[in-house]
């Protein structure tokens, strides 16, 4: 943020890019709702947001330990490791690992698993609508087009976030990670069609 | 860029800050406000439970703890247990604050 003098008056020019981020995030509702239950999800935001722009061991471990601590975001591992190919598919496993810590409770928790996803789960979501068995495989198919018609981009890791999010959310605070493809497709979108900023 | 008069960035920090502030203490004091939950139902409660089972040797995974993740999340929480539930919940809200901050900091730069 720099200021300068116009007309008088003291300014300070903020880049686009920030002032979107800003008020997408401010407004972002499922975040609060997130912090009122003390739920995971901004914690999960911050580590998916922590893969961006890196190579694609660390992208993958990033998802992969994602995937070890809410078990929806496993989903991302396939699509993740067919846009950024083998190395992310090992930092994937190496981070999904971190799951086994504890391997006796691990098995615990695969059987609790089995027995929600026979139970009606959520109050909001398209899970909730039209139920596991078609959002599932919608989201599957939505995944392996956007991690293949734009492999080893940014784009088609937030395009995996937004449809791992969108397809398993079964709680208004799940959406909390959307913000990041939200911020940054808002932002795309101001750049093709309000070019100010190209020129820094 | 897009130039903005710095009142107006003070005048909406101050207005977050104010926000989320009395909120706060309403919810410390009073236990509700626009938080929907006291502190023993929500989900933080449930993890500091699993934390609690698993350092006691026992298992989470049962119907009064609520608790419906991975034996890594109430392991990393383990630490937290240590402290006042309160004192607890306050720095996990700091750390998702501070995570969520970032995300959206990394979104709008990417």
């Amino acid at each position: 943020m720099d200021s300068n003098q116009h007309s008088g008056v003291r300014l300070w020019s903020v880049p686009r890019r920030t002032i979107i981020a800003i008020v997408l995030a401010v407004f972002w509702l499922p975040f609060y709702e997130a912090i009122v239950h003390g739920q995971i999800t901004p914690i999960i935001t911050g580590i998916l947001a922590l893969a961006i722009g890196r190579g694609p061991f660390i992208r993958g471990f990033l998802v992969g330990l994602t995937a070890a601590l809410k078990s929806p975001f496993a989903i991302m591992i396939p699509f993740v490791s067919i846009s950024f190919g083998w190395r992310a598919l090992l930092g994937c496993i190496v981070g999904a690992s971190f799951a086994l810590i504890h391997p006796s409770l691990f098995l615990e928790y695969l059987n609790l698993l089995a027995n929600l996803a026979e139970r009606p789960y959520g109050d909001i979501g398209l899970a909730r609508w039209l139920g596991l068995d078609v959002c599932l495989p919608l989201t599957v198919v939505i995944c392996l087009i956007v991690s293949i018609r734009w492999r080893g981009t940014e784009n088609s890791f937030m395009a995996i976030i937004a449809c791992v999010v969108i397809g398993t959310a079964l709680w208004f605070h799940s959406y909390t990670p959307l913000i990041l493809p939200v911020i940054y497709f808002a932002n795309k979108t101001a750049d093709r069609f309000w070019p100010v900023d190209s020129k820094r | 860029m897009i130039r903005v008069k710095p009142v107006y960035c003070i005048l909406i920090g101050v207005l977050l800050a104010g926000f989320f502030f009395s909120q706060t203490i309403n919810r410390m004091i009073y236990g509700n406000c626009m938080f929907r939950y006291v502190l023993p139902r929500c989900d933080y409660a449930s993890y500091v439970r699993a934390s609690n089972e698993i350092i006691q040797g026992e298992t989470p995974y049962y119907k009064d703890t609520c608790y419906i993740y991975s034996p890594l999340l109430a392991i990393i929480i383990i630490p937290l247990t240590r402290l006042s539930e309160i004192a607890g919940f306050w720095i996990w809200t700091v750390i998702s604050i501070a995570a969520f901050g970032y995300g959206a900091f990394r979104a709008g730069q990417s």
